[in-house]
């Protein structure tokens, strides 16, 4: 009982926590529970199984055995673990004169329903998506890879949050030293908190610095079974959606789930289609700065003359002016996304024309320059898990455009090719399988192959059994 | 190369403070160098007593205009232009150059050697004469595609058809100057008019469409047409007659298809039977021979005659229409053989079937020894017609 | 990982064999030695595809040692220090004529105004960056640019083969000899540049297979010459008109109906040009590890920066591009030949000295 006291003391809210007390053949104990977290009604019937107990006398063995039967419940010794367990949600009964308590698990609590997730959007294919719960994320993996080869490794990060963090992996296939790392650097992470995925995965990368992601994010459970079947490692962790996965290419950005769920020549062209988008989304700006600041000849005469009429009048030139309209866009992106839904349309209304079609007329800004950076940002956004990062590469782009032509986009291009180049994730080389060439994994590079031909896992990320299909399929 | 956390942070606030920095002093920079040049899309140069007289159209949305300038050289003439319309003169975009009709061949190369060697037009610019003055030509098309928004240049790809005398690229007109044969063709482009001004115009204009917009109002209707004159320069500027003029363009790689007429006899009546060529193989072969010179010109052709029907309602039965195929056959072959005679016969005064870039190139010292004497030609025409 | 793969070595050998003669050089070329330019360049192509050959068997011969360690071993620390001195120094320049030549050509061809000397220093930022990574990066580039690179070549050959009257090309020979020889004795700066494969000795994959790198090399030859081609067919007469820096670019006037469409073959050689700026890199990381071998990690990239300094300092004092070009002609010449065509000499040597000092030491033994 007293250790019981030890434990609601250290509390700095003690009124969160209930203790009821009970004594059953002359043992005294009681129960100890987080009025928050738990489930009351189990947590009643608990203590009334314990009150109402047939029984000649009370341990924990007793209790474990005979009372405690209709509930998930387990034996603690360590103080800390106990204080963890209490943290989280769950109920602890101490008996007097006993070494440790008993847990028992009546946590409850609020999260919502598994649901599409809003930015993994598809037409075809599985929708469901993880949710806050990792014991809900987790069983949606479970559903999806019944082996007995999956293997969680669990962990609590952060003094103050004792998040719970589970590493997730396929024995037999994952690379063991992928997983070691990630859980040696998982381990030493000393912080008060963690609150959501990303928190980790700035100690996962490589590259914290980098404006590349150099770790794979996403929602749906399908897509985690499909990479740890390739060989990578998940991290899940309480309280957020997104679950991470290393290795990480850059090619992953322009895969899609539903490349996986339609015809393997469509899914070809809708990649090929992402990459075209992508380089549009990058470059254009930039390269029609250098057009029309260095390089007019590259203009067809009839673009040039419309060019020329439809900036005449504009008081800024037009590196200053596509990056005005760039950064209007940004505004207008960002308060779209922040501003409450009862305003929404009607900011819409004045970013779409006030911004942008009074704008032209007034003559602050040219047509060609707002269509340029429109069409841009679209493309950035097939591809948006990179959103960001193109973002700042278009910036760059433009700037370099502007400031030195095609000349400074050409160094602009190498100096990023390079630089990805030297992007590594767990061993695995970040623009892999296009640099280096891994020819087998050009089986769902640019170009999608039917699964039936998918024999071999993808060389590039580190696993230990190449074979994925045997015999002559389909 | 490790970063102390404190450098990198350091590192990346230097970065983000030089981006906004430039951000922040984009507006300063000038304004796009497209503001400031004046696009010609055509441009007539004319040499009167040794001064360069530019005269070049502008294009803007949907209105042209013509620009002037002077000066001794062509460079010197856009300076001016430069000076007086306060913007530099940009012919990155000039589709077409057009000499003056009194132009020499040795105005043209100094005014071309300007020109593509500073790379101030595109070495693709198609090249032609007028006939008259280049000024007269460019102002007059201005107005004539003024209505349009089109440039004069377009006028020079629809010239670039099988019914005409070919338009040359710049490139070429000089790469034939420069050359051995010292020689080059350019297609003549008239303005007619319609009060009798001269009857140039009309008889060019036999089996083919005169195209060009018609200027609206006023009594005088002026046209550009098709070339089918020609100016040669070389070491004898002239204008070689029309059948000369053919028989260049049926040897010109340039021109792949064309027109053309014969007179044939077909049972005692005599036919003007109208041909198109659909097919043209040719080839000049040039090698010394004792002391002379050979020039073997071939030209093999196949023809689509065009009043099919008049030989069809004479022809009865198969065999009678394989006769008169082969009349008909010999008397093109007739035609295209006078007609490279007659080209053969003004390379006495211009080199303009190029013999003496294909010995030079087949055998040098041939050539050093021919010494550019066209009387040492001999030529020999082998030409075959079929017609379908 | 400090390693090219064997596809990555054959693409490298491919934009090495492009590069540094896609500029000037052709203009050059024409200008020395007017028409006979065409007999000069198939020369010098076939002695570099004798150069590479050489420098493949000696990196399948290497047998994992690498060119510093082959050296050391035959000849010592401190003469290898010495070659790699001169050669680190001779790459530097070489380095410095390649960024004339990238500025001459942006500044006539691509600029409307000639490019500013501040202009190149972003390019050397680059280039320094480039030598600082791994081999791996150089060749993930060469991976990654090359098909941009053969595109843009089949593109501009369709633009302009069809078009050109390669006659223009004759006659062959006719001032005999001497525009050869002076051709021959005046260009060793642009060719030879395969001796940079050398760095790759003990350091690339694929043992014998690199023998494969030598298609890629006459690839490379073949479309340099065909271009080149049609540059002396089209300005065989009036080498006069083209002046350095126009170059290449030049071949593609014969896109007709440009004045239409604009000038997109600007956006082609845009693509051309990555490989220059690999191949630049790869100049950099040459002399860049030179410099490590003889001064050590931390000084070698002081170095670097420095030789980058220097490099960007001389391209602000040069005031006529054109000077630069033939000052390399006349006094580097020389040189050039010895450092490019001698190392892979001094290579063999090493490799056969130091396979004797093995076998000398394994006598002694017994």
């Amino acid at each position: 009982m007293e250790r019981a006291k030890e434990l609601i003391d250290k509390m700095s809210s003690p009124s969160l926590y209930s203790k009821s007390d009970f004594e059953v053949c002359g043992k005294r104990g009681c129960v100890l529970a987080n009025v928050d977290l738990s489930n009351a009604d189990q947590l009643i019937e608990c203590i009334k199984s314990i009150r109402l107990a047939e029984t000649a006398k009370l341990d924990y063995k007793v209790l474990q055995e005979k009372v405690l039967a209709n509930f998930e419940h387990s034996f603690v010794t360590d103080g800390a673990e106990a204080e963890d367990l209490l943290l989280s949600g769950d109920g602890l009964i101490f008996l007097d004169g006993e070494d440790g308590c008993v847990r028992v698990a009546v946590r409850k609590y609020e999260i919502r329903s598994v649901s599409e997730p809003p930015t993994e959007g598809i037409i075809k294919g599985p929708r469901e998506g993880f949710i806050e719960s990792i014991k809900t994320n987790l069983s949606l993996l479970e559903r999806k890879l019944k082996t007995t080869a999956l293997k969680v490794e669990r962990l609590k990060i952060g003094r103050s949050t004792h998040t719970d963090v589970a590493v997730v992996s396929l024995d037999g296939i994952a690379d063991k030293t992928v997983t070691e790392k990630i859980k040696t650097r998982l381990q030493s992470i000393d912080i008060d908190g963690v609150i959501d995925t990303h928190y980790l995965q700035m100690y996962l990368e490589p590259r914290p610095y980098s404006v590349f992601n150099q770790a794979g994010a996403c929602e749906k459970p399908d897509i985690v079974a499909a990479k740890l079947l390739e060989g990578r490692v998940a991290v899940f962790m309480d309280g957020t959606p997104i679950v991470l996965t290393f290795p990480y290419l850059f090619f992953e950005d322009i895969q899609s789930s539903e490349d996986y769920y339609e015809r393997a020549t469509f899914a070809s062209l809708i990649r090929i289609t992402r990459v075209i988008s992508l380089m549009i989304g990058l470059l254009l700006p930039g390269v029609f700065v250098a057009l029309e600041c260095f390089h007019f000849s590259v203009l067809p005469l009839q673009l040039l003359i419309t060019i020329i009429n439809a900036t005449k009048g504009v008081p800024f030139p037009p590196l200053a002016e596509i990056i005005f309209v760039m950064f209007l866009f940004e505004i207008i992106r960002e308060a779209g996304v922040r501003m409450p839904q009862a305003m929404g349309l009607a900011m819409s209304i004045v970013g779409a024309l006030v911004l942008g079609e009074t704008a032209v007329k007034a003559g602050m800004i040219g047509s060609p320059a707002v269509m340029i950076v429109a069409l841009s940002s679209i493309c950035t956004y097939t591809v948006p898990n990179a959103a960001g990062s193109s973002t700042i590469v278009r910036l760059f782009m433009t700037l370099l455009g502007g400031l030195l032509g095609l000349y400074g986009i050409l160094i602009g291009v190498v100096f990023l090719f390079l630089y990805l180049s030297t992007l590594d994730s767990y061993g695995t080389p970040f623009l892999a399988p296009f640099a280096p060439n891994v020819g087998v994994d050009g089986q769902d590079g640019l170009l999608k192959t039917p699964v039936t031909d998918i024999v071999r896992r993808p060389e590039s990320i580190p696993n230990v059994n190449r074979t994925r299909q045997r015999g002559n399929n389909g | 190369m490790k970063l102390t956390r404190k450098r990198r942070n350091a590192l990346l606030s230097g970065a983000f403070a030089i981006i906004f920095i430039m951000l922040a002093l984009t507006p300063l920079l000038p304004e796009a160098e497209i503001g400031t040049r004046l696009m010609l899309n055509a441009v007539g140069i004319d040499t009167i007593n040794g001064q360069v007289i530019v005269t070049a159209q502008t294009l803007s949305g949907t209105s042209s205009e013509t620009v002037h300038g002077e000066g001794l050289r062509v460079g010197d003439a856009l300076e001016d232009i430069a000076e007086r319309y306060g913007r530099e003169a940009e012919l990155g975009h000039c589709g077409l150059l057009v000499f003056g009709y009194e132009v020499t061949a040795d105005d043209a190369e100094f005014a071309l050697m300007g020109l593509l060697g500073d790379a101030i037009v595109n070495a693709g610019c198609s090249v032609a004469c007028a006939s008259g003055s280049a000024e007269e030509f460019i102002n007059a098309a201005v107005g004539l595609t003024s209505a349009t928004g089109d440039g004069i240049a377009d006028y020079a790809g629809f010239a670039d058809t099988s019914t005409a005398v070919s338009v040359p690229s710049a490139l070429e007109v000089l790469q034939h100057l420069k050359s051995r044969s010292a020689t080059a063709v350019l297609p003549v482009f008239e303005l007619t008019g319609n009060k009798g001004e001269s009857g140039e115009g009309s008889s060019q204009n036999s089996g083919t469409d005169s195209t060009g917009v018609q200027q609206s109002g006023g009594s005088n209707k002026t046209e550009i047409v098709p070339p089918r004159r020609a100016k040669v320069l070389g070491r004898e500027d002239f204008e070689p007659d029309e059948q000369a003029v053919a028989g260049w363009m049926w040897i010109s790689e340039r021109a792949e298809g064309g027109l053309t007429e014969t007179r044939a006899d077909l049972e005692g009546e005599e036919y003007i039977i109208q041909g198109s060529v659909t097919e043209k193989k040719r080839g000049v072969k040039v090698r010394a021979e004792n002391g002379r010179v050979k020039a073997e010109i071939k030209l093999e052709v196949k023809l689509k005659f065009i009043d099919r029907y008049i030989i069809i309602e004479r022809a009865e039965g198969e065999n009678r229409l394989r006769y008169l195929a082969e009349d008909l056959e010999k008397a093109f072959e007739r035609t295209f053989t006078d007609q490279l005679k007659a080209a053969a016969e003004e390379c006495a005064r211009s080199d303009i079937l190029g013999i003496g870039t294909l010995l030079y190139r087949n055998d040098p010292s041939a050539y050093a020894a021919w010494g550019s004497d066209m009387s040492k030609v001999d030529f020999v025409f082998d030409v075959k017609v079929t017609v379908f | 990982m400090d390693k090219f793969s064997l596809r990555q070595f054959t693409l490298i050998t491919f934009l090495i064999g492009l590069a540094m003669k896609m500029f000037n050089l052709p203009v050059l070329m024409l200008r020395l030695c007017g028409r006979d330019a065409f007999v000069v360049l198939l020369i010098e192509a076939a002695a570099d595809f004798v150069l590479l050959a050489a420098v493949i068997t000696i990196i399948v011969c290497s047998h994992g040692m690498t060119l510093f360690e082959l050296l050391e071993k035959a000849f010592g620390g401190v003469v290898t220090r010495i070659v790699a001195l001169v050669v680190g120094l001779f790459w530097l320049f070489k380095l410095f004529i390649m960024l004339v030549d990238v500025r001459i050509f942006f500044s006539n061809t691509v600029f409307t105004a000639p490019l500013e000397a501040v202009h190149v220093l972003p390019l050397i930022a680059l280039l320094i960056y480039f030598a600082l990574k791994p081999l791996s990066s150089a060749g993930r580039l060469g991976e990654l640019f090359t098909p941009a690179v053969v595109i843009s070549m089949v593109l501009l050959g369709a633009l302009t083969v069809s078009k050109v009257d390669f006659g223009g090309l004759r006659p062959l020979l006719a001032e005999g000899s001497e525009p050869i020889a002076k051709g021959l004795s005046s260009l060793f700066m642009w060719f030879g540049d395969f001796t940079l494969l050398l760095m790759a000795t003990g350091k690339a994959d694929g043992g014998k297979k690199l023998f494969f790198a030598l298609p890629a090399g006459i690839a490379a030859f073949a479309c340099m010459t065909l271009f080149s081609a049609v540059l002396f067919a089209s300005y065989g007469d009036m080498p006069e008109l083209l002046s350095y820096g126009h170059s290449i670019s030049n071949i593609t006037q014969y896109a007709v109906g440009s004045f239409k469409f604009g000038r997109f073959d600007l956006l082609i050689f845009a693509m051309w040009l990555s490989a220059v700026f690999v191949s630049s890199g790869i100049i950099a990381a040459f002399f860049a590890r030179c410099m490590n071998y003889v001064f050590g990690g931390k000084v070698g990239r002081v170095i670097l920066i420095v030789g980058g300094a220097a490099v960007y300092v001389a391209t602000m004092l040069t005031v006529n591009l054109n000077t630069v070009t033939e000052f390399a002609m006349v006094y580097f010449n020389i040189p050039a030949a010895i450092v490019q065509y001698g190392l892979p000499v001094v290579c063999a040597i090493a490799l056969i000295a130091g396979s004797r000092k093995k076998y000398k030491r394994i006598k002694e033994k017994v």
